[in-house]
């Protein structure tokens, strides 16, 4: 497989998966473009192209957290919200609610939940995507949630 | 309603088109960097090795600041008490320069002798550590004084400094190892039960810190979490980006029965390819994207160079002198 195979086969998952990574457009396509450029000058040392999207996503979160640390906390954006508004009103707005939290977690717990919970990864899988260890993954999910939790005292958590 | 709401942003988002103009650019920009890299010499490893002794302050001094140009695919070597160019082709000149390689900058080489820091616009005197990265020098003066690269200011640190990237550094202080960046500081933890083991070996490699302590090599991200590990694999070297960490027995490795080869440990996928390597390792440094192995067979040495898994030996030294430091 090429890059440029590769590059278009991935980009609109991997932008998706930027997007729910940072909530924001811009830093999602900035975020993806940086990772595809460093992935596309070391193409050809990565021996097992089957492991470039997992570089990928890992990169991306690399460079999300450094980011993030460096502005200390992030700042919602001004932007419409994107949660598409389907179901009964309370539903929607309890989902943006809990969209907006999501939002306000660090990358590395955000990255933790969006592998576990939207990716449907297990444990093991989502460890090895991001490079980390099992028990970086537990922790990292038990702590998104909890922030969850206590960020959202009138909405109900619901795996 | 974490996944429901995840799922529902996600298929609600829509996708740009590839910006194949920004795209180029930024492949440009990483290619331009990484020719820095491969430039870099026998670079962190080596300067990994100078970092771990202390070094007396200055006794003899160069005269000025002079530029030593590192030649195409020129590897720098210590050979005979003089630091040498080995070359692709086999053969080795000098650089006129003594003392140790600490790496190379700006195409240029940077030593450390007696104390005394020389490379690209650099002069220094009192210094007893000193690590090159592709932005710059880190260095820790006799007093203790860190100057960090780049434009970041001294910093006094009661700890000794044991390795340096481009943005972080690591220091020792009895026993106890600290990953300084510029996020903040973190500890690294090699006991498995708390109990802390010396470490033999620190080496940062972009975001990857590698310690060799307690007969175990650690990987530890940028934040100090560890994040990997293995039995044994002492002598090795983590590559500049912080990837591939190459190691291969040493004598008393091989006497107690470890695997013979030379092994190339991916960081990020834990996976290991093994090439066959002959004689006892004694010493591995990268330059770029290329691996040099320091052999002992017998009396003499033997440099091997390895581009991949592809490897083939550069020069043998009958006067067994030959090292990288």
């Amino acid at each position: 497989m090429t890059f440029e195979e590769f590059m278009a086969a991935r980009w609109a998952s991997l932008y998706r998966f930027a997007y729910v990574l940072v909530g924001d457009h811009f830093r999602a396509e900035d975020l993806l473009q940086e990772a595809m450029a460093r992935t596309c000058v070391r193409w050809r040392s990565i021996r097992d192209k089957g492991a470039a999207e997992a570089y990928v996503r890992r990169a991306m979160v690399r460079q999300a957290s450094r980011a993030w640390r460096r502005r200390d906390r992030e700042t919602l954006v001004g932007q419409p919200p994107d949660v598409v508004q389907v179901g009964n009103v309370a539903e929607a707005a309890d989902r943006q609610a809990v969209w907006d939290e999501v939002r306000r977690l660090p990358p590395r717990m955000r990255a933790a939940l969006v592998l576990r919970y939207l990716e449907g990864m297990s444990e093991a899988e989502a460890a090895e995507a991001l490079g980390v260890g099992v028990g970086s993954i537990k922790s990292q999910t038990h702590h998104a949630l909890k922030r969850l939790r206590a960020a959202m005292t009138e909405v109900e958590i619901v795996l | 309603m974490v996944t429901k709401t995840l799922r529902e942003v996600r298929d609600a988002v829509e996708v740009p088109r590839i910006d194949h103009v920004d795209f180029a650019a930024r492949t440009r920009r990483l290619r331009r960097r990484r020719r820095v890299l491969q430039a870099l010499g026998a670079g962190a490893a080596v300067a990994a090795v100078v970092g771990a002794v202390a070094l007396p302050t200055v006794l003899r001094a160069p005269d000025a600041i002079v530029a030593t140009p590192v030649p195409e695919g020129g590897v720098p070597v210590v050979l005979d008490g003089a630091i040498r160019w080995a070359h692709s082709d086999g053969t080795v000149t000098d650089t006129e320069r003594s003392g140790a390689p600490v790496g190379v900058l700006d195409g240029e080489l940077v030593s450390l002798d007696e104390g005394v820091l020389t490379g690209p616009g650099l002069r220094a005197e009192d210094v007893r550590a000193a690590y090159v990265a592709p932005d710059g020098v880190t260095y820790q003066d006799a007093d203790g004084t860190i100057h960090p690269s780049g434009d970041r200011p001294p910093v006094a640190a009661e700890g000794r400094l044991v390795a340096a990237g481009d943005d972080t550094y690591v220091t020792q202080q009895t026993g106890t190892l600290t990953l300084h960046t510029e996020a903040g500081t973190y500890g690294l933890d090699t006991g498995s039960d708390g109990a802390r083991s010396s470490p033999s070996a620190v080496e940062v490699g972009a975001d990857v810190v590698m310690v060799a302590a307690g007969g175990v090599v650690h990987f530890f991200d940028d934040e100090g979490a560890r994040t990997g590990g293995f039995l044994g694999g002492l002598t090795g070297a983590l590559s500049p980006d912080g990837g591939t960490y190459a190691y291969a027995p040493d004598e008393q490795e091989r006497a107690r029965g470890m695997r013979p080869g030379l092994a190339f440990y991916d960081v990020g996928t834990d996976r290991t390819q093994r090439v066959r390597l002959d004689g006892a390792a004694l010493d591995l440094a990268w330059v770029g994207d290329r691996l040099v192995v320091l052999t002992q067979r017998g009396d003499e040495r033997v440099l091997t160079q390895c581009r991949g898994t592809s490897c083939g030996e550069l020069l043998t030294d009958a006067t067994g002198t030959l090292s990288l430091q």
